[in-house]
């Protein structure tokens, strides 16, 4: 290339520089519409859902650990097979994923059915006062939800430890999620009584307490 | 003394008020025959035997095994053979099954049947 070339190629190369820097940007391209999140719809309500899905499920866990005492004597009953404990991780498991079904929007019974809300002093809610405490606050919903799926998740270690006194433990908590769902959506109804229960048992203490001391003195 | 006796107990996973009916109260008296000590709920059945020596188990419910163990239990306290007499609400159903609040053991001592969890949070 002679000297003149390089000449001409430096000043295109800078004209096209120029331009390059002193033209506006091409337009980005529009971005593209994040991909919809797949649609989740429900089988069953969720009233079903709880009596064919996860109630079954929670069965593995709480019929592990048993002690039945009959004329036959003690019967204790826990996990020792392989087998035993595949049965109460898939019941560990299938309740930590499946309770995430209740954030999928359902009816919260069959159609038709009010559960036991019609009455005096109904027992439970109806479906539509349950839908509208949800609405209310779908945060309080959603951590019930996750309260369970941490017993669950609880229950998935044991299995993989193998730990029987453990897994007895912690299916109390399992439970106690379940019912602390129950009492705040289904039948609150109760929640009075089981405060009359705590307040009683008090009385109850104290009194003891005072009959113990008047007898020492 | 008088004992204060703990009020509702409580089926988890169902209403106790739905299946059970407080002014339907129920006092038994019979001989312990089978004790199924597991989460979510101990159960006991008891025969209980009518002025006519008719005889009828009974099955009764009572709390979590967690929930007896806070209330003074232990997987001992109740032995088939025992003489127990328990104070309950009966099933709406009008079957002999009963939830428990206190049972009297042969010692005489009553223990709370602590049905309910008492976990209101």
């Amino acid at each position: 290339m002679t000297n003149n070339s390089r000449l001409a190629a430096g000043l295109v190369l800078t004209c096209v520089s120029a331009w390059a820097c002193s033209s506006p940007k091409p337009a980005a391209p529009p971005p593209t519409a994040a991909p919809a999140a797949p649609v989740m719809t429900p089988v069953v309500s969720v009233k079903e859902l709880m009596r064919f899905d996860i109630d079954p499920v929670a069965d593995n866990i709480f019929d592990a650990v048993t002690w039945d005492i009959s004329k036959k004597g003690i019967v204790a009953k826990e996990p020792t097979t392989d087998e035993d404990w595949e049965k109460v991780k898939t019941g560990a498991v299938s309740l930590a994923e499946n309770i995430y079904l209740l954030k999928v929007k359902r009816p919260f019974a069959p159609p038709g059915d009010v559960n036991n809300s019609t009455g005096p002093n109904p027992p439970e809610l109806s479906p539509a006062q349950i839908q509208a405490k949800l609405d209310k606050d779908p945060v309080l919903w959603d951590a019930k939800i996750e309260a369970l799926r941490n017993a669950a998740k609880e229950i998935i270690e044991i299995a993989d430890k193998r730990d029987a006194k453990a897994l007895f433990e912690a299916s109390a908590d399992v439970d106690m999620a379940c019912e602390n769902c129950h009492l705040e959506y289904w039948y609150p109804g109760d929640r009075a009584a089981v405060e009359d229960d705590a307040r009683q048992r008090a009385r109850f203490e104290k009194s003891a307490k005072s009959a113990k001391s008047a007898k020492k003195k | 003394m008088t004992l204060l006796l703990a009020a509702a107990a409580f089926l988890a996973h169902h209403s106790f008020a739905a299946d059970f009916d407080t002014t339907r109260r129920v006092t038994l008296t019979g001989r312990v025959t089978k004790i199924e000590w597991m989460n979510p709920h101990v159960h006991a059945y008891i025969d209980v035997k009518d002025e006519r020596g008719m005889v009828t188990n009974w099955t009764l419910e009572m709390g979590s095994p967690n929930g007896l163990k806070e209330k003074g239990w232990t997987r001992k306290s109740l032995k088939v053979g025992d003489l127990v007499t328990i104070d309950g609400s009966r099933a709406k159903d009008g079957s002999n099954i009963a939830n428990v609040r206190s049972i009297v053991l042969p010692s005489g001592a009553r223990l709370l049947a602590a049905s309910s969890q008492g976990n209101t949070s």
